[in-house]
């Protein structure tokens, strides 16, 4: 350091020393001595940029004028408080909701599972047939070369009865092969994984607990290894509990059993989706395991009874957990929040010029005083930089809040909601999101204003601005930059808008039922098991009598799913007379039939109701007869089946009197007696699949909602409800009470989560895109009062000036709109799988966003052009 | 000022005042102004160092340790700084001078045989 100040000082001594020698020489060919002094002076040049060059030769000089930047950007920050609110709130917004979004996308879909090297981890399924897998996991262990290790599971977590304690616990079970564990690289926390000999059916009577059930159910007792533990009836003993962040493939497992265990063959009733778990050789790209699967299914010739082949599919597992859905509907939040920060930066590039055009003068003085143009452009880039690094950091802060929204608003089927978080990756990205930012924004008006016209800048009085950029540069950048915010915002609103009408649709939709002054109450299954065949029939008939007896009841029912929600039980359904032995079918055979989509059968949902379920809903009987209190056991089973099944079954219409079997878990004949009116079971905007109902009294199901039609709110009898329940069963437990309008917005969670985004981001673009537009048109307005003022003496009339201030962001303000809609047109067709009942190219919406921006530009810009009315020309032409 | 008419005086080539100044230097210390005027008046004024990059050069020579700085007396009896080749700065300029003159003779061996087919 003091060796530079030296050579600096040196310099200084020797420039002096050289301009003295040569004003010598000027006097001594005869000049006198003050021209000769200026002579010199002349010859030797800019004195400030030849030291300023020089020093640059010391390396370090970079970063001695990148901390003068950074200390002279700071002041000039300060000193223009307005500016920089503005600019770094834009900003703070823009990387506010990138960095929010960005750490949903992070966490659900670059970095999903907790596991080494994630990236190679693959999900193997079978399309065709499903559920083989178990039958061909051998045959392909030993015949790939593209994996490194390899191992099959249930992929859907299932229920499994755990008598411990005098009370029945559900708990979430997945079945596992013991290779799973290696697969995904993690180590037991406690004791073992499962040994191979463990799947051999009988030998497997071990399980291996989560960290969450482990301390729930055990008080994260390290002596719990080789307890044993009653699963479905069979006594298991625990030889393993897995770390805190496994949870595979789902954090509701708490659970895991070898496949052959006795717990797991109980709880699989129906078809579960069967998937096998591998780890890519590393180099080896799922695309190549594809390639080798192929011809693997070909050699082991694995053949249904149908004649289908084996069908094998490979997928990175990263991308299966949050599901192909969800990845598009974040990756397009990201794109939103994307075109926000864009509109950000040309907000405050426009905002900038503005700026530096008023610092002209300034600009040219340290021109003059020796600045180099990229001197010059290097210090207003660092300035734009230091914005963006302070938006940067308010952005985070504001990302922070917009995490905790996020969770708020989210689904809560979203996956690893609650692993989100600002980490590394979060912290990165938004640096350099912020960097580039700034660098997007700046580096245009740094150009633009770093080659002042010091003549013209540095006179006496000049206002600078207009004539030292050239008269043409800046309204042209300008207005090139209000058509971008204008075009950016126009995408933004058609999107939003599309959305939001979607949304609106799904809640119109026709729902086959009434849902107004409906209460759910789910009651909690478990509470039920315990008690006999009749015990419970006589709690629940019960609970129907003294809820139906209340005053403000209209009517109660009961039903083994509640309508308009997703789930439920679907089972594979026979019609009569063309079923092969009309008796129980194997489990195989039922998959056979299912996968050949064979005529005769039929998956559909099963749902068993009490029998004033149809008056409570309000569904309507179409043909024959609603269940009645006579349908009960002992008595012809009976069936009412929906419109749907009804047409798929018998397409003539004659359907009461036929008779259909629900498949292998309850083989019996069931008289059809009547068809329903279809009713959405399902969820908002999904399309009422086949049902078939049943009568409580006939069927033992456990879980049930009680359904409460009132003529009073609701809400209102929820407590009285409850009253009753506890009163007909003191350990009844309830699980959630709902009104069905808050049924079904849950329904519609996901379109609700995007129609608010969406909706904000949209608001913040409209919003951005204003305030450019009012920041273009005010500033030229200020420039322009004097030529204002001289039109106006001369006669303009109030139309004139208008036309002459706001004339061009106008026509900028089409151009953009224009140029918004044609790239909407091409981009709504990435959004078409978060539309429901609004076609991408919707022409409302095309042309209606224009209308509303139309006016919205016309209203930013009308407010300061009005001050250009006010001009008093008097003053106006004093000013000079 | 000079003698030559502005349009013959020719802007020296990125990296040849480097050479110049350690030639120049090789008779020995002088203070800058001397330096400038030395390769002006040794190139009969052709050659004209811009004082913008004779200032960035001498230090540049001087961080790579080519030439070094000293006070001294000047010949007028006043104080002033004096460049001085180092042992360094001597070798690199047998180096510097063994390029130029490779370089110089490559670009003629291009142009002369130019000018003889011009002639014939």
């Amino acid at each position: 350091m003091s060796c530079r100040k030296r050579m600096m000082e040196d310099l200084d001594q020797d420039i002096r020393d050289y301009i003295e020698r040569e004003t010598q020489d000027n006097i001594e060919r005869g000049m006198p001595p003050e021209e000769a002094h200026y002579a010199a002076l002349r010859q030797f040049g800019n004195v400030t940029r030849i030291k300023e060059e020089t020093r640059e030769v010391w390396s370090l000089v970079r970063l001695e004028q990148l901390w003068q930047d950074l200390r002279y950007g700071l002041r000039m920050l300060a000193k223009n408080p307005g500016f920089t609110t503005v600019a770094v709130v834009t900003l703070a917004l823009g990387i506010g909701v990138n960095a929010t979004i960005f750490s949903l996308v992070n966490t659900v879909v670059l970095h999903p599972l907790p596991y080494p090297h994630a990236e190679r981890l693959v999900g193997i399924e079978s399309r065709r047939p499903a559920s083989v897998l178990p039958y061909v996991e051998e045959g392909i262990r030993k015949q790939s070369r593209t994996f490194d290790s390899f191992g099959g599971c249930s992929f859907n977590p299932s229920n499994v009865m755990w008598n411990g304690a005098g009370k029945a616990t559900r708990l979430k079970e997945v079945d596992v092969s013991p290779e799973v564990f290696a697969v995904l690289g993690v180590l037991p926390l406690l004791g073992r994984t499962f040994l191979p000999d463990e799947t051999i059916p009988g030998g497997g009577q071990v399980v291996v607990l989560s960290y969450g059930a482990w301390r729930k159910y055990y008080n994260s007792d390290r002596g719990v290894i080789g307890n044993t533990i009653n699963l479905g009836g069979k006594t298991h003993t625990v030889v393993g509990v897995m770390p805190p962040g496994f949870s595979f493939p789902s954090r509701q497992v708490d659970v895991w059993l070898p496949p052959s265990s006795t717990a797991s063959l109980a709880s699989k009733g129906s078809v579960g989706m069967e998937i096998a778990v591998g780890r890519l050789r590393t180099g080896v790209g799922a695309r190549e395991a594809q390639a080798e699967l192929n011809v693997i299914a070909e050699h082991l010739g694995w053949q249904s009874l149908t004649g289908e082949k084996l069908d094998l599919r490979v997928a990175s597992l990263q991308e299966q957990t949050a599901g192909p859905a969800v990845r598009k509907a974040l990756l397009i939040l990201l794109g939103a929040v994307g075109i926000v920060l864009l509109l950000a930066c040309s907000n405050i590039a426009n905002l900038l010029i503005a700026r530096n055009a008023r610092r002209q003068r300034e600009i040219a003085v340290c021109a003059a005083l020796g600045a180099s143009r990229p001197r010059l452009v290097r210090q207003l880039v660092t300035e734009s930089l230091l914005l963006a690094f302070l938006g940067g950091c308010l952005g985070l802060i504001a990302a922070l809040g917009g995490i905790h929204l996020v969770r708020v608003l989210a689904p809560p089927r979203l996956l690893l909601l609650e692993d989100v978080s600002i980490n590394g990756f979060v912290l990165a990205f938004t640096l350099v999101v912020s960097l580039l930012t700034g660098i997007a924004f700046g580096i245009l008006p740094a150009f633009a204003a770093s080659k002042p016209d010091l003549i013209e800048s540095l006179k006496e009085g000049s206002t600078g601005s207009r004539a030292a950029l050239g008269p043409a540069l800046l309204p042209k950048t300008q207005g090139a930059l209000t058509a971008c915010q204008v075009a950016l915002a126009t995408i933004l609103l058609i999107g939003a808008v599309l959305v939001v009408r979607s949304l609106s649709r799904l809640m119109s939709v026709r729902l086959g039922f009434d849902h107004q002054r409906l209460l759910v109450v789910e009651l909690n299954e478990h509470d039920t098991i315990g008690l006999g065949k009749d015990a419970w029939m006589l709690f629940y008939q019960r609970v129907l009598d003294e809820v139906n007896a209340l005053p403000g009841v209209e009517s109660a029912a009961l039903a083994s799913q509640t309508p308009a929600s997703f789930g439920g039980e679907q089972t594979l359904v026979y019609k009569e007379g063309e079923s092969v032995d009309g008796s129980h079918q194997s489990a195989e055979r039922e998959l056979q039939l299912f996968v050949a989509g064979d005529s005769r059968s039929h998956m559909a949902k099963i749902q068993t109701v009490s029998p004033r379920y149809f008056a409570t809903m309000k569904i309507r009987i179409l043909q024959g007869r609603g269940f009645t209190e006579d349908d009960r056991y002992g008595s012809p089973p009976v069936a009412i089946v929906n419109e749907t099944l009804a047409r798929r079954f018998w397409p003539n219409g004659d359907v009461v009197g036929r008779r259909l079997n629900v498949g292998p878990r309850r083989p019996e004949w069931c008289e059809v007696v009547g068809v329903a009116h279809d009713a959405n079971d399902n969820g908002l905007g999904k399309e009422p699949g086949p049902v078939v109902y049943r009568p409580n009294l006939q069927v033992r199901f456990l879980e049930y909602a009680l359904l409460v039609r009132t003529v009073v709110p609701p809400q209102r009898l929820a407590g009285a409800i409850m009253n009753r329940i506890s009163s007909a069963n003191p350990d009844q437990g309830v699980d959630s009470v709902m009104t069905m309008d808050e049924v079904l917005s849950q329904s519609v969670i996901w379109p609700r989560f995007h129609s608010a985004l969406f909706s904000f981001f949209a608001f913040l673009a409209l919003l951005m895109a204003s305030v450019g537009v009012y920041g273009v048109v005010s500033y030229s307005v200020s420039q322009r009062t004097h030529e204002i003022g001289i039109r106006m003496a001369l006669g303009a009339k109030a139309g004139d000036i208008l036309r002459l201030v706001i004339g061009q962001q106008m026509l900028m303000t089409v151009l953009g709109v224009v140029i918004g809609l044609g790239v909407a047109l091409g981009l709504t067709r990435l959004i078409s799988s978060l539309l429901y009942g609004v076609a991408p190219h919707d022409v409302r919406t095309f042309v209606g966003v224009p209308i509303v921006l139309g006016l919205a530009a016309l209203a930013a810009s009308y407010i300061p052009a009005r001050r250009a009315l006010g001009v008093d020309p008097l003053n106006a032409l004093r000013q000079e | 000022m000079s003698t030559k008419e502005q349009r013959e005086r020719i802007e020296l080539l990125q990296g040849t005042l480097d050479l110049l100044i350690l030639r120049t230097l090789l008779l020995g210390p002088a203070h800058g102004h001397a330096i400038a005027k030395a390769i002006e008046f040794k190139s009969d004024d052709v050659l004209q160092v811009e004082q913008g990059s004779l200032y960035p050069a001498l230090h540049r020579l001087i961080k790579r340790g080519w030439i070094s700085v000293q006070d001294g007396i000047s010949e007028n009896n006043r104080r002033a700084k004096f460049y001085r080749l180092t042992a360094r700065g001597r070798r690199q300029l047998a180096v510097e001078t063994n390029k130029w003159d490779k370089l110089a003779g490559a670009i003629a061996r291009i142009l002369m045989p130019a000018e003889e087919e011009g002639q014939s």
